[in-house]
């Protein structure tokens, strides 16, 4: 039922909004630094997750061990450079459902349209929340092969 | 000089001139190993010794002299007159005795030169005694030249070797013996190549002539003696190295125990070092030996150290590194010869944990910061640099809101980590010079270092808000809690430290006041408000010591008869200034200051012992502050009080508000319990006001439910208000507890609640809260009507 491998399989989403300042550029270089530096981090906690930045916005998805994603939690709480942190969603897992990858970059294109509308813009965390799971299972959806996180953003 | 080298080459027995020298040799080393024994010795050991070595060195003397004149060959018959062949060794013995006599343990040279002097006389004295006790069958001519020459010559030369022999330059030391050989020499020979023999046959031997087949065995019995006494002396020289050796083994193992470093120097140059040197060093003994002191401990010269007094220095390792150790010199007699000693002592361990307990003293263990201690401090020390300097700082006060919460529903374990989680994010909000230390508990203080400008620490204090506002997440749990932030800023708040801290404090204060998770900035008004509020509290205490309270009872009706069935106790505090202050002024600051306790005490008695004179129908409600429920003993205060005055508990209705199941609801529910196993009501005040109110209702069973009366003041005429208290009134009946609408202030609002079913009414409409002895009138009123 439960792979060994993931009997401590811990997830963690958060909103909250940028505070980088800047041109388009600037602020793609500092997502840039983020994704690099996230990246090469959560290797070496063995964790995986993906990130998704709408302009306003920062959504991320942290899964791995307890112990290493509350390190990194801890870490993105100390930094300045977003703020408004709200977590979507946190606890125990069964499974992953944000793929494989140290930190999937995630960039919301035209057709997410209302979703995108109803992260940045909907005053309820909650449904704010569930449009950014959506969004972001529709993204990662096309590039690897995993379960749907919507239906476990419900539960 | 021609005579003297004849003499020795032809006129002598070259194996007998050897067996004297043999003798004399082994005479000597005797005596002079007796005599070191006798050093070593003590007492009477030491003079027996000594006695013994001035004998052997005359006997050596007078064996050799005996030997080489029997090795003489004059060609003619010889003999020995005894007597005087006895005096000459006589004098040798008391000649040498004077002579160290006068030597022993002399510095001065002049006694030396004349010990030696003395040794010289002795000996010449012995050499013409014995020559003239040398007989032969002839006449004796003397080249007097030659002894007038060779005498005081001979007798220098031993005075010269005796100054020599007590010299502290060991190159001098050693010419003594050679010129000790030479003395002997020059007398000898040239006494013996001074005189000539003529054989006459006129001149026969004397009768009492010893020939020298007779004296023979005495001289060499003599020598064997010495033989013997060297023997002894060998023994005693290899005892006492071999002892040496034992002493210094068992040195060097004692000095290898020793837990500091030692090293014996000669001068700057270190010749021994023991194994903790070693260690400290990390080199080893042969890289130690030969090492120059300068090498091992830079800055250090030796020669200017005093004894006995420690000091601080430096010891350069085998790999370069340095060691901080403290050095003690001292001269220590060691091998019969005073030696410089260092210690050298190991100060890492110590330097280590002076710097822990320092670290310790001013820090907090748990989250590593500055504590409060050393936060003054620093305060101090920026407000001491800004009078020089100018520069502006800023004291920053927070503490984490509701964090007791936290700590009391999750867990002490988890508030540790939370607030270690918490300093992690303040540092993470600070400026690069900026200091941050945890005052105790959940406090923190901000220490902000040149300061621009207000704006500057307003960005600081919304940054700490921001960070800790943000959820932490603790064992896999999600904890919100937020910051509240005071500041003051040096100079504007002023520059006293104290007076800073205080200031920051107030702000903070007020931040708390104003809602959490906010930043005030210190302003004048809110010293004022302080001091106002000071001057409450010292009031407040004052007048619970002379009991400046009274009790006022507002009625309660019955809805459908409204006939008084009970009477709600109301503290009113008649200042002797002020005149009456209203309970909104003080009960808050009561509850702060902890002064709610003995308020709370003072009401609940004397409500008991006014109400146990009413009549028996009539109940009395006393409030009860959430302050109160942390006293454990709450229960057994009401039931105390209740003793005390003879009410029935029945007649005793405790209310109580939301805020009362806010905190440690396991405990509240405890108490309340017992409450109600002793008979007394408790009802819900204030309800509609809070927020889940419900669920508390369904936790506990309330004997009433008080209506808030912000929701009877817009009745009958606002429908909204008028749908709540319907609905509370049926959800009461429901869950079988009775409503009380308090705030009727109209005829309407009461036929409203009456027409509702709800089962008491409270409000002005009936009464305002009145003095006991009204209270009662309108009582004896009522019940007449």
């Amino acid at each position: 039922m439960n792979p060994p491998g993931n009997a401590d399989l811990f997830r963690l989403v958060y909103r909250s909004r940028s505070a980088i300042k800047g041109t388009r550029e600037d602020v793609r270089q500092a997502i840039d630094a983020i994704l690099a530096v996230s990246r090469r981090r959560n290797a070496e906690a063995g964790v995986t997750g993906a990130l998704m930045f709408t302009r306003l916005f920062f959504v991320q998805a942290l899964e791995g061990p307890t112990a290493a994603i509350e390190a990194i939690f801890d870490r993105i709480c100390c930094d300045l450079r977003h703020t408004s942190v709200e977590v979507v969603e946190c606890g125990p897992v069964l499974e992953p459902a944000f793929g494989e990858w140290p930190m999937s970059h995630l960039v919301p294109d035209a057709d997410a349209g209302a979703l995108l509308d109803r992260v940045e813009h909907e005053t309820e965390l909650a449904d704010a929340a569930a449009a950014a799971m959506k969004l972001m299972a529709a993204l990662i959806r096309p590039e690897q092969r995993i379960n749907a996180p919507a239906q476990q953003s419900a539960a | 000089m021609q005579s003297v080298y004849t003499c020795l080459t032809q006129a002598h027995d070259h194996q007998l001139i050897l067996l004297a020298a043999g003798v004399c040799v082994v005479g000597v080393y005797g005596s002079f190993t007796v005599a070191t024994h006798a050093a070593r010795s003590e007492g009477r050991a030491a003079r027996l010794w000594g006695g013994a070595s001035v004998i052997a060195s005359g006997c050596t003397a007078w064996a050799t002299h005996m030997i080489a004149l029997l090795a003489y060959q004059p060609g003619m018959p010889s003999g020995f007159e005894p007597t005087l062949t006895a005096f000459s060794l006589l004098m040798a013995v008391a000649g040498i005795g004077v002579s160290v006599a006068l030597a022993i343990g002399q510095r001065n040279r002049i006694r030396r030169l004349l010990a030696g002097l003395v040794l010289g006389v002795s000996i010449t004295t012995l050499h013409y005694l014995g020559e003239s006790a040398y007989l032969v069958a002839g006449t004796v001519t003397w080249d007097m030249p030659l002894v007038a020459v060779s005498v005081p010559a001979s007798i220098l030369m031993f005075g010269a070797a005796i100054v020599v022999a007590g010299e502290r330059r060991r190159d001098l030391r050693r010419a003594a013996a050679p010129l000790l050989v030479v003395a002997i020499g020059v007398l000898h020979f040239c006494g013996m190549a001074a005189m000539t023999l003529t054989f006459d046959p006129e001149h026969p031997l004397p009768p009492q002539a010893v020939p020298p087949e007779v004296i023979a065995p005495v001289v060499a019995s003599v020598s064997l003696g010495l033989l013997a006494l060297a023997v002894v002396g060998l023994r005693l020289t290899l005892n006492a190295r071999a002892q040496a050796r034992r002493d210094q083994e068992r040195l060097r193992e004692l000095a290898n125990l020793a837990v500091e470093g030692l090293a014996v120097c000669e001068g700057e140059v270190i010749t021994t070092a023991n194994r903790s040197l070693e260690l400290l060093s990390g080199l080893d003994t042969a890289e130690l030996v030969g090492r120059s002191l300068s090498a091992l401990l830079p800055g250090l010269t030796i020669s200017t150290l005093p004894e006995r007094e420690e000091r601080e220095a430096e010891l350069v390792g085998a790999d370069g590194q340095r060691v901080p150790v403290r050095v003690l010199r001292s001269e220590v007699p060691l091998g019969g010869k005073r030696q410089t000693v260092l210690a050298i002592r190991d100060q890492r361990e110590r330097l280590q944990t002076e710097s822990r307990i320092r670290t310790l003293a001013f820090s907090d263990a748990l989250t590593g910061l500055p504590n409060r201690a050393h936060f003054h401090d620093l305060v101090a020390l920026h407000a001491a640099s800004y009078r020089e300097h100018g520069r502006a700082f800023a004291v920053l006060m927070l503490d984490l809101d509701r964090f007791k919460l936290v700590n009391d529903t999750l867990g002490h374990g988890l508030g540790d980590m939370l607030l270690r989680k918490a300093a992690e994010r303040l540092k993470a909000a600070l400026g690069e010079h900026d200091l941050v230390a945890r005052l105790g508990g959940d406090e923190f203080a901000v220490l902000q270092i040149d300061v621009a400008g207000p704006e500057a620490t307003h960005a600081l204090a919304s940054n700490i808000v921001e960070l800790i506002g943000r959820p932490f997440l603790i064992d896999g749990q999600l904890v919100n809690v937020g910051a509240s932030v005071g500041a003051a800023l040096a100079p504007i708040d002023g520059v006293e430290p104290d007076q800073l801290l205080r200031n920051a404090d107030l702000a903070l204060y007020k931040a708390k006041a104003d809602g959490k998770g906010t930043f005030r900035r210190f302003e004048p008004a809110l010293d004022a408000r302080m001091q106002a509020r000071r001057g409450l509290e010292a009031d407040l205490r004052r007048a619970i010591t002379v009991q400046e309270f009274e009790l006022y009872y507002q009625p309660l009706v019955d809805a459908r008869s409204g006939r008084i069935t009970a009477a709600e106790a109301l503290v009113r505090w008649r200042h002797p200034e002020r005149g009456l202050v209203s309970p909104a002024d003080f009960i808050p600051l009561a509850e702060e200051t902890g002064l709610i306790g003995p308020l709370g005490q003072w009401v609940l008695r004397t409500a008991c012992a006014q109400a146990a004179r009413w009549p028996a129908h009539i109940r009395v409600a006393v409030n009860l502050s959430p302050a109160q429920f942390r006293d454990v003993r709450l229960a057994d205060t009401v039931k105390a009080a209740l003793a005390a005055s003879d009410l029935p508990a029945s007649r005793l209705e405790l209310e109580i508000t939301e805020g009362v199941l806010l905190a440690d609801e396991e405990r509240t529910l405890a108490t309340l319990t017992r409450l109600r196993a002793a008979g007394v009501s408790i009802s819900m005040d204030d309800f509609g006001t809070g927020y889940s109110s419900l669920s508390y209702l369904r936790r506990f069973p309330f004997d009433k439910i008080k209506v808030d009366q912000s929701f009877i003041r817009q009745l009958p005429g606002d429908l909204e208000s008028a749908a709540i208290v319907r609905a509370i009134i049926t959800m009461g009946t429901c869950l079988g507890m009775a409503i009380t609408v308090e705030g009727v202030e109209t005829a309407e609002q009461f036929a409203f609640s009456a027409a509702e079913g709800c089962d008491q009414v409270q409000g002005y409409h009936v009464s305002r809260p009145l003095p006991l002895a009204e209270f009662l009138s309108f009582v004896d009123a009522r019940e007449a009507a």
